[in-house]
């Protein structure tokens, strides 16, 4: 037993690479003379890679469970770009509320302004999607206007002239990427001011139960015998599932969306975006399961 | 909190501190992911990995920092997000094709064969192995973490809990079918 300890220590110390250079290659060398040795150093690694995917995972999950204000896009502060985008909105009403009374609209078309100014007003910046760019957030006010059952071009409304002076031209090169590199960070970026974590309290690990469908094909492949993977935000579950149904859990938390799969009492979850094929891995944290369980019972009635 | 007391709590393997790290930093490094061409969901996936980068050598008690914690990550998610569009660039095109025909499908069993072993393990086996192997933790802070009456205490029990693993993934798979 002795020797066997030392043995796996020895591996165990070489894998997580706490031998001083010398003691690494004085193993190597005996790895290499022992071909059993080999062998279990082979075993030990794979062992060791899946414990750490593990414990990444639990840990990737507890960090999606930690609420997130928006993300918003550009190299604005949310403040700012909701001030300049609220500033816009504003103005945009307005001007389309003026041409409008000035050229008597029907009750129809007030009920659209109505509609697309709250609208706007709540989600225009905060919410469009980060991987649109600063342009197209100019587009899309224009384009919530011009679907409006005007008459007239948008072009007639001032709306470029009446953003606190900001041209267009502006606001797009205000929002629009710098080039990344490495920097003194602080001088970039304010850094968000929250409070200092409890150490023992329990983070509100879920938010609100997604009701949205998620496309999902399976495909049958031997080499891949239980495996998800997703594509163009298509789901594949790869695998035989025996005719035994499997549920797929969405959950909204303030930092996005993250799915679950539930099958046969376990829960797995699944990321998006992710490399390849990936194998379905049970969640082992006993909270996050309970949790799910929960939500579980709660979307079966 | 400052720099000096994130490093303090964190090699105690305090979880409550990467949250707030997480949400301290989120903007700013997903941000970088978000301006170069990236969707949410990669800025998020990038700054996870690139925070757990700094969590497992923070928490080794090993890590001098010369720089800001902030400029300490973003750098990681710098290179990340760089080593990623290169992947991308490279097997964006190809990644379906090949898919159907990897050679991996016998590590891909090993790999669900392991995963299945370490979720039977319990849950006191598993946190002390992968607070272990993952987070680097020494034997003490385990010990201390998991409420053992001490070190020894901790080696032993992952002692066991190592072999239990090694003999419930060997049941299963030969220890040969890992030699490639």
């Amino acid at each position: 037993m002795e020797s066997n300890f030392n043995k796996e220590t020895l591996i165990d110390d070489l894998i997580a690479g706490r031998l001083s250079d010398e003691q690494a290659s004085e193993a190597f060398n005996k790895l290499q003379g022992d071909p059993a040795l080999t062998s279990d150093y082979k075993f030990q690694q794979e062992l060791i890679d899946q414990l750490q995917a593990v414990r990444k995972t639990e840990l990737k999950m507890r960090l999606d469970a930690v609420p997130i204000e928006p993300v918003l896009i550009g190299g604005l502060t949310a403040s700012a770009l909701l001030k300049y985008g609220g500033a816009a909105l504003t103005a945009s009403v307005i001007s389309v509320g003026a041409y409008l009374y000035v050229t008597s609209p029907s009750d129809a078309d007030i009920e659209s302004l109505d509609f697309i100014s709250s609208k706007n007003t709540l989600i225009d910046l905060s919410s469009t999607s980060p991987s649109q760019g600063p342009d197209e957030i100019v587009r899309f006010e224009l384009k919530g206007i011009q679907s409006l059952p005007l008459t007239a071009s948008t072009e007639a409304i001032p709306l470029i002239e009446v953003k606190e002076g900001l041209s267009t031209e502006k606001v797009i090169s205000e929002l629009e990427a710098p080039e990344v590199t490495p920097p003194a960070v602080t001088e970039l970026f304010e850094e968000e001011e929250i409070a200092s974590p409890e150490l023992d309290s329990n983070p509100d690990r879920i938010n609100k139960l997604s009701t949205k469908a998620t496309e999902i094909e399976n495909v049958q492949d031997k080499k891949y015998p239980f495996h998800y993977k997703y594509h163009s935000n298509k789901l594949y579950l790869y695998g035989d599932f025996k005719g035994i149904p499997y549920e797929i859990i969405e959950v909204h938390g303030k930092s996005g969306r993250v799915t679950y799969l539930a099958y046969e009492g376990k829960f797995y979850q699944l990321k998006n975006p992710v490399k390849g094929v990936r194998p379905l891995i049970p969640i082992g944290d006993k909270a996050l399961i309970q949790e799910l369980e929960i939500l579980k019972e709660e979307k079966a009635f | 909190m400052k720099d000096s007391e994130i490093l303090t709590r964190i090699s105690k393997g305090d979880e409550k501190t990467l949250d707030y790290l997480y949400k301290k930093y989120y903007r700013m490094m997903t941000r970088i992911v978000l301006s170069n061409n990236g969707t949410e969901d990669e800025a998020k996936d990038i700054y996870q990995e690139a925070l757990l980068a700094f969590w497992q050598k923070a928490i080794s008690g090993k890590l001098v920092l010369t720089s800001k914690i902030s400029t300490f990550i973003y750098s990681i998610c710098l290179n990340l997000w760089r080593k990623e569009l290169d992947r991308k660039g490279r097997f964006s095109d190809e990644e379906m094709k090949d898919e159907g025909s990897h050679p991996e499908h016998e590590k891909n069993e090993r790999i669900r064969i392991i995963n299945e072993c370490i979720n039977s393990l319990g849950d006191t086996c598993r946190k002390i192995l992968t607070y272990y192997y993952f987070d680097g933790m020494s034997m003490t802070d385990i010990a201390e973490k998991l409420g053992f009456a001490n070190t020894d205490t901790a080696k032993t029990k992952k002692y066991k809990c190592k072999k239990k693993l090694d003999s419930l993934v060997k049941s299963q798979y030969s220890a040969s079918d890992f030699l490639d």
